[in-house]
């Protein structure tokens, strides 16, 4: 009986075969055409923009509305309305690493000049980088290569900022973070946002809890829930999970929290005092510039801190005034100057101090 | 630490909401696959009909402000799922096992198509929180009261729902032509019981409380969709189901388990800031799993007789028909 | 009973040809066009062409050497892993865990390259797969003792320990193993160069491909010309009337259990030695999952199995390609990859009848 069941998958496979067979018989005949027309759907949207206008290829590991996918998102839209950019764009792209290299490498190979992996993608990246050494790379990672760029992500400047006005708001002075894992980028922003509150509040004290997964915004919110229960009334998040799940919590229980990476305010406007925004557009716009003046190889570390516009604590204008102290509000005004101006920086802590 | 942050009053009030919260849209999960499985049909599509009646629910409420066309739309789009799976796995009789999968794969692409579809670019949207729902007298007992009847609405109707599955598998005949036709097909056929349409049946029932399990999680408690929200409770479903021993009761106490364990574990974490224990956190993340297969050998090492129904994953083919 | 057969063999009748040889024939072949039809529908509905979508699917493909390289890379674990679970599930073992079973390998095969003094190249490699493979075996034995000894579901324990070996994986590079230059996500240590598997001369593809196209025989002949392999047939079929004749059920099940395991292992370590170069935590997003479908494509059979993982892979790779060329959400090339498979089974459902 087994023997007869298994010649019957050949039978199926062989009419796939026959089907793909001939399909790329079409295929290979209509390829070129194929590629051509591609190409030329990209030039009529470029038609206004400038003829310098660098081919860059945009690939998200989230959908565009996610808080982390979106600034990148926009932030590409943004230069492609400069025409600056012909933009193509991947959302939700494999997340593993054979699969996320595949589409970099389809657009390295169909004539693209930079194309940002918008993700923790070097080992997805880096061999793509090794074959196409005339197109430019940009990825977040370990260390930058010939043509593979690193983002940095100085985010825990402008939690440090954050934290200065957790300190003011907080009335039991606990406050919390909740972070998608003890990775040295969430590591220091948990760090520099208890830093700050206990700048405007040495009595404070910060209750912070990585989740150990960046996806499951049910345990986020109850992890938030548990902090809340331990009388935090101020809340930060690492991670787009995370940050949905702070929202919710917070919207519950009615206490305050900072928003990530992407603006969040309009999700929660009573309780969402600002948003600690990365903003990837200065990164995305040097990168186009130095592709453009062949001096993106070697590449580098680009990073853009609170003093270059990369990372900013944007205020809600909607959230209570009432709730910070104005003397607080005036000496985080004063801090930020200060970092502004270089004559303050934000101590770095990426590691260590319990885990 | 403090544990009497965690098992204080208040703490263990904290912990047992949360518990339910977690265990709630798995609970309802695994009683559908509960049901599909008793049937005789193996349903690994359970996490792909989950995403998609949540994805329902909040375009459901969404698009309405309304938490019950949500709740409907949830169930209504579990149901329809339920039903693609019982096309192919009851009608065509294809790979039961490969069916499962291939419905995750598709629900997992749909649903994040949609979604990037519709609010694409745009920030991430939510839905109005539902009111908790406080029971008279009941809400008022200390503790237990606050835990178990000061919730939202549609948890209610969900343990409502969940007891009514139980009684109709367990307690009504056409729960025992479930049962029949998944221990044996054939004895059921011929005394007339018609073994696919009972296995449709199951199919649909178990697509639409995977669909509201779907929906617990964002109606009322989470208020948002993204891809993969249901984050494999699915998965965790199908192997409560067998930890259950196929029976709905057990089942039912076994995702509570695992939610109580989960929610301890948070708690655990969440109260002691993460700074006081030098335990890699990836041991705690474990513990519901480790636990899960505690029990589970203890129990099948001190149960006498396996428990799953015979026909499980085997495609019914009347004789007459080959 | 209506089943898709008579739908779609009935006009065929009308016409007055052979009906039942375009049963064989023209229903499979029907539902392949259906899933063609189906899937373009939903290229439609994201804004694309499906024509130029399913041309640059195959382009993506085969277009290129180093399009056919992908490819080829992306069946091995698939190729390696169903191999594997082809036996489990022949001698009614369902592990469902393969997925833990390679993070596993991979941990305990990239320690090994890691950590082991050793500068020459093929003996680092050597002992790192044997690493791998014994770490996926280990992780694959616990559930057949827990099967053999006291009949422990194996569905579900191999499906906890998958939550458990990835958990576990993911401390190692958080913690003991992690690159210390890593600054935000979790990635582990990177493997030293010498332990990284070189490419075949020719197409861009590491030469672990090469290990799942020895596999595919040795099981083959494993399965077909070995008491093993017969006792492993008895035992699927009737497991009952099989323990009657004497075949020892439970150490078949702890073998199938470690072989099975042990070649996840092996596929988690040659993708760490291949294709990520490190330990990896986005290694695989359910690999071992999709080997699941694979195996049962290739109706357990190592030509089959060998078949399935490339058509899948054909699948995923220009899939990837596909939404790339043709500005399409990877999302939809999802949704269109669980509507092929579908029908695939359709299909061949249709032909065996």
């Amino acid at each position: 009986m087994r023997r007869a069941r298994l010649r019957a998958p050949v039978a199926g496979l062989s009419v796939i075969a026959v089907v793909v067979v001939v399909l790329s018989a079409c295929g290979s005949s209509g390829g070129d055409g194929t590629t051509a027309s591609g190409a030329s759907t990209g030039a009529g949207t470029t038609a206004s923009s400038s003829e310098k206008a660098v081919k860059m290829a945009l690939v998200l590991p989230c959908g565009s509305s996610d808080p982390w996918c979106n600034q990148g998102y926009n932030a590409a839209q943004k230069l492609k309305s400069e025409g600056a950019v012909d933009l193509r764009v991947t959302t939700s792209a494999p997340q593993d690493t054979a699969g996320a290299s595949q589409v970099i490498r389809q657009y390295a190979q169909s004539g693209e000049d930079l194309v940002i992996a918008y993700s923790t993608w070097p080992d997805a990246t880096n061999p793509v980088g090794e074959k196409f050494p005339d197109v430019n790379f940009a990825t977040f990672g370990i260390k930058p290569t010939k043509n593979v760029a690193l983002f940095d992500e100085p985010i825990y400047q402008g939690a440090y900022l954050a934290g200065m006005l957790a300190g003011g708001i907080t009335k039991s002075n606990v406050i919390s973070g909740a972070a998608g894992q003890d990775v040295p980028l969430c590591h220091a922003e948990m760090q520099a946002f208890e830093a700050g509150a206990k700048r405007t509040n040495p009595k404070v004290k910060q209750l912070t809890t990585y989740l150990g997964d960046w996806n499951d915004v049910a345990k986020s919110q109850q992890a938030i829930n548990g902090q809340i229960s331990q009388g935090s009334d101020v809340v930060l998040a690492c991670g787009g999970a995370q940050a949905n799940g702070m929202i919710q919590a917070i919207k519950q229980h009615n206490v305050s929290g900072f928003g990530y990476v992407s603006d969040q305010s309009s999700s929660a406007p009573k309780n969402i005092v600002g948003t600690v925004i990365y903003d990837p557009y200065p990164y995305l716009k040097k990168m186009a510039e130095d592709t453009t003046a062949g001096t993106f190889q070697p590449a580098k570390t680009y990073s853009f801190g609170l003093k270059e516009g990369g990372v900013k604590l944007q205020l809600n204008p909607q959230y209570s005034a009432a709730e910070i102290p104005p003397k607080v509000k005036t000496e985080m005004e004063k801090v930020q100057q200060e970092i502004m101006d270089g004559s303050f920086e934000v101590p770095y802590v990426p590691t260590g101090n319990g885990s | 630490m403090d544990w009497s942050a965690i098992f204080g009053g208040s703490g263990l009030t904290v912990l047992f909401s949360s518990a339910i919260l977690l265990a709630m849209p798995t609970a309802l999960a695994a009683l559908g696959e509960t049901v599909a499985e008793r049937a005789g049909v193996l349903n690994l599509g359970l996490e792909g009909m989950m995403l998609s009646g949540a994805m329902g629910a909040f375009l459901g409420a969404y698009y309405t402000d309304s938490p019950v066309v949500g709740a409907l739309c949830g169930v209504t789009v579990g149901v329809l799922v339920g039903a693609l799976m019982a096309f192919l796995s009851v009608t065509l009789k294809t790979e039961q096992v490969i069916n499962g999968i291939a419905i995750v794969l598709f629900a997992q692409g749909i649903t994040a198509f949609l979604f990037e579809k519709l609010f694409g670019g745009s920030e991430q949207p939510t839905i109005p929180d539902i009111p908790d729902l406080k029971i008279p007298l009941l809400g008022d007992i200390p503790g237990v009261g606050k835990v178990l009847f000061d919730q939202n609405a549609l948890l209610y109707a969900s343990g409502v729902i969940a007891v009514g599955v139980w009684l109709l598998l367990m307690r009504t005949r056409f729960g025992l032509s479930i049962r029949a036709v998944g221990e044996s097909p054939q004895a059921a056929d011929a005394a007339a019981v018609n073994v696919s349409r009972i296995r449709w049946r199951a199919l649909l029932i178990c697509g639409g409380m995977a669909g509201l399990g779907g929906t617990v999680l964002v109606i009322g408690n989470l208020n948002l969709f993204q891809p993969n929200v249901t984050a494999g409770r699915g998965w965790v479903a199908i192997a409560l189901v067998i930890f259950g021993r196929w029976n709905p009761l057990l089942v039912f106490g076994g995702t509570f388990l695992f939610g109580f364990t989960d929610a301890l574990q948070v708690q655990v974490r969440a109260v002691s800031g993460g700074t006081s224990t030098d335990v890699p956190y990836e041991l705690f993340q474990a513990l519901p799993y480790l636990i899960t297969l505690a029990v589970l050998v203890i129990a099948t090492v001190f149960a006498r007789r396996s428990a799953q129904p015979s026909a499980l994953g085997i495609p019914f083919r009347k004789e007459a028909s080959r | 009973m209506t089943s898709a057969t008579s739908v779609i063999a009935a006009p065929a009748g009308r016409l007055g040809l052979n009906r039942r040889r375009l049963a064989t024939v023209g229903a499979p072949t029907g539902a392949v066009v259906l899933a063609l039809l189906l899937g373009a529908g939903l290229i439609v509905a994201a804004g694309g062409d499906p024509l130029s979508a399913y041309s640059a699917l195959l382009d993506g493909a085969f277009g290129n050497p180093l399009a056919f390289g992908e490819v080829l890379a992306q069946a091995t674990p698939l190729v390696i892993i169903g191999l594997g679970l082809a036996l489990a599930f022949r001698g009614g073992v369902w592990n469902i865990g393969a997925e833990g079973q390679l993070f596993v390998g991979a941990l305990t095969g990239g320690a090994v390259a890691v950590e082991l003094p050793v500068s020459s190249g093929p003996v680092l490699i050597a002992a790192a797969l044997v690493g791998g493979i014994i770490g996926g075996a280990v992780w694959g034995l616990i559930v057949g003792v827990l099967r053999a000894r006291w009949g422990v579901n194996e569905v579900i324990t191999s499906l906890l320990l998958t939550y458990i070996g990835i958990l576990l994986f993911q401390w190692a590079v958080r913690q003991p193993l992690r690159d210390p230059a890593a600054t935000n996500g979790l990635s582990g240590q990177a493997m030293p160069h010498a332990a990284l598997l070189p490419d075949l001369p020719g197409v861009s593809v590491h030469i672990g491909v090469l290990f799942a196209l020895v596999l595919v025989p040795v099981v083959a002949w494993l399965m077909g010309r070995t008491p093993f392999g017969f006792r492993l047939r008895m035992l699927g079929l009737n497991a009952d009337a099989a323990q009657t004749a004497g075949v020892p059920a439970g150490r078949m099940a702890i073998r199938l259990m470690v072989i099975s395991g042990g070649l996840a292992g092996l596929a988690g370590i040659v993708q760490t030695l291949g294709v990520s170069d490190r330990l990896d935590p986005n290694l695989s997003v359910g690999t071992g999952f999709t080997a699941i479908v694979v195996a049962l494509i290739g109706r357990c059979n190592a030509i089959g199995v060998l078949l399935a993982g490339l058509l899948v892979a054909t699948l995923q790779a220009g899939g990837q390609a596909m939404s790339v060329t043709e500005s399409l959400p990877y999302s939809i090339v999802l949704a269109i990859e669980g509507v092929f498979v579908v029908f695939l089974l359709i299909a061949d459902r249709l032909a065996r009848r």
